[in-house]
């Protein structure tokens, strides 16, 4: 059929500059998904960058990345030059990687700065706490002042940066609430889970799918029979639950959860003082708009979705214990076949989320249709983007 | 050293992205110019061993900031 005769209303058809959410925002019975063009259109990843992920606290890297004083990682997050510095007092700081004069890109690998972020154009400083410390030259040669080169008023750009179970959160606008009102459900209900981490193993996948689908398909327990049969042995669909949240969280949970077991009878220590519901409770939640977390009795797992464009992502998977694995070299196989098996379940859900991706170029499709009884947590994740989405179209900014 | 031979080391130091004896030359360069009284191209040269100074967290950065402070070159 040519383009010419697509009806106007055709459900599903792209529309590249704008999208109907309406049918998104109608409660769960009757809501539609986000349609195509939400996963397929580059304007509109281009408004989910600014209405979604840059107004709200995203997951941009791990705190043990720049563990020592000096330490500046550059991060580029949906084509946001940020840098993560790791300043003399222990503080973690989040940076526009640009210099204040001409916007040049600061530090392009990761780094220990002995002494100060020197800008490799005209070699203007930077303190680690992104304070201006010298613009050499700039009132002409070997004249290092001018009066209109407020030192006070160029310090570094400051992203608004949280740092929650090792997880470094940035709301890069400026305009959410503090993270711990942001993220209050998610804090209050895995609060007793504040213990101590220490990173243990991490891998990633380059995924052929847009950010959310990867989203999308952890949030909900619907489809563990089917994508992970390993787990019906042990952990049947009537064992999980949703976990929801007025906020911007939501996913499932499990109530036979079993840990792993090495060869030889060994076990992970638990996490200290955890009541008794977690010792067969895991819960899996996302806090929105990429950050999804794996909470278990002996271990804690988390994954950045980190879009790589429309149609790309990176899913950076990076696995905590409550013990240092350094002092336990006698556990290093058992973490190694843990490892080894979330990098197994994981891998079951690319072929999922990749072919969802390429269903999101099949014109007719109009977003789907929710299970009003198993789709709840992802309906919450669609209806939550939407919300942004019209947030940002109404407020614009 | 002639100051010939002090641009030519330091080019070499340069290239090789030496920086504490970029440090050293920098600030050598800039002695020489405060004992002639040229005061300008001292602080040119000092300007540069303060920035590598504090690049690689040297200890004589202090002394240097001194020197340039001292000429209004610094807060």
């Amino acid at each position: 059929m040519p383009d010419d005769q697509f009806p106007e209303d055709m459900p599903g058809q792209m529309i590249p500059q704008s999208s109907d959410l309406s049918g998104v925002l109608q409660p769960v019975e009757t809501a539609r998904g986000l349609p195509n063009a939400h996963y397929t259109d580059p304007d509109i990843y281009d408004e989910e960058r600014k209405s979604v992920m840059f107004a709200n606290w995203a997951g941009i890297g791990f705190a043990f990345d720049t563990p020592n004083a000096g330490d500046a990682m550059p991060v580029e997050f949906m084509g946001m030059p940020l840098l993560v510095v790791r300043d003399g007092d222990g503080g973690l700081g989040v940076f526009q990687n640009t210099c204040r004069h001409r916007g040049m890109i600061l530090v392009e690998q990761k780094t220990n700065v002995r002494g100060t972020i020197r800008c490799p154009y005209h070699s203007w400083c930077y303190g680690l706490k992104g304070e201006l410390r010298s613009t050499p030259h700039v009132g002409g040669p070997g004249q290092n002042l001018h009066e209109n080169i407020k030192r006070n008023e160029l310090g570094l750009t400051e992203i608004r940066s949280y740092v929650w179970r090792d997880i470094i959160y940035v709301n890069i606008d400026g305009t959410a609430a503090p993270f711990p009102d942001y993220a209050a459900g998610a804090m209050a209900r895995m609060k007793d889970h504040d213990k101590p981490l220490y990173h243990g193993d991490g891998f990633s996948f380059e995924v052929k799918c847009n950010w959310k689908l990867a989203v999308e398909n952890y949030c909900e327990s619907y489809h563990l029979p089917w994508i992970h049969p390993g787990l019906n042995s042990y952990s049947r669909l009537e064992d999980h639950y949703h976990v929801k949240n007025d906020g911007a969280f939501a996913g499932q949970g499990t109530k036979v959860f079993q840990g792993m077991q090495g060869d030889n009878g060994e076990v992970f220590p638990d996490f200290n003082g955890l009541p008794e519901f977690w010792d067969k409770g895991a819960e899996y939640p996302v806090v929105f708009p990429n950050v999804m977390l794996g909470f278990q009795r002996d271990h804690f797992f988390t994954v950045l979705v980190l879009p790589q464009g429309p149609e790309k992502s990176i899913e950076r998977v990076e696995i905590f214990y409550g013990f240092d694995p350094a002092e336990r070299p006698d556990l290093d196989d058992l973490r190694a076949k843990n490892t080894a098996q979330w990098k197994s379940v994981l891998k079951e859900d690319l072929f999922v989320v990749e072919g969802m991706q390429r269903g999101r170029h099949a014109v007719h499709f109009d977003g789907g249709k929710f299970s009003p009884v198993m789709d709840n947590p992802t309906y919450d994740f669609h209806h939550w983007v939407a919300k942004q989405v019209e947030k940002g179209r109404t407020f614009g900014g | 050293m002639e100051l010939k031979a002090l641009d030519e080391t330091l080019l070499a130091a340069h290239a090789a992205q030496d920086k504490s004896m970029l440090v050293s030359l920098y600030h050598q360069a800039g002695d020489h110019m405060l004992d002639l009284g040229n005061i300008d191209a001292a602080c040119f040269y000092l300007t540069h061993a303060y920035i590598f100074a504090l690049d690689t967290n040297d200890p004589s950065a202090g002394a240097i900031h001194r020197i340039l402070a001292s000429h209004g070159r610094e807060e």
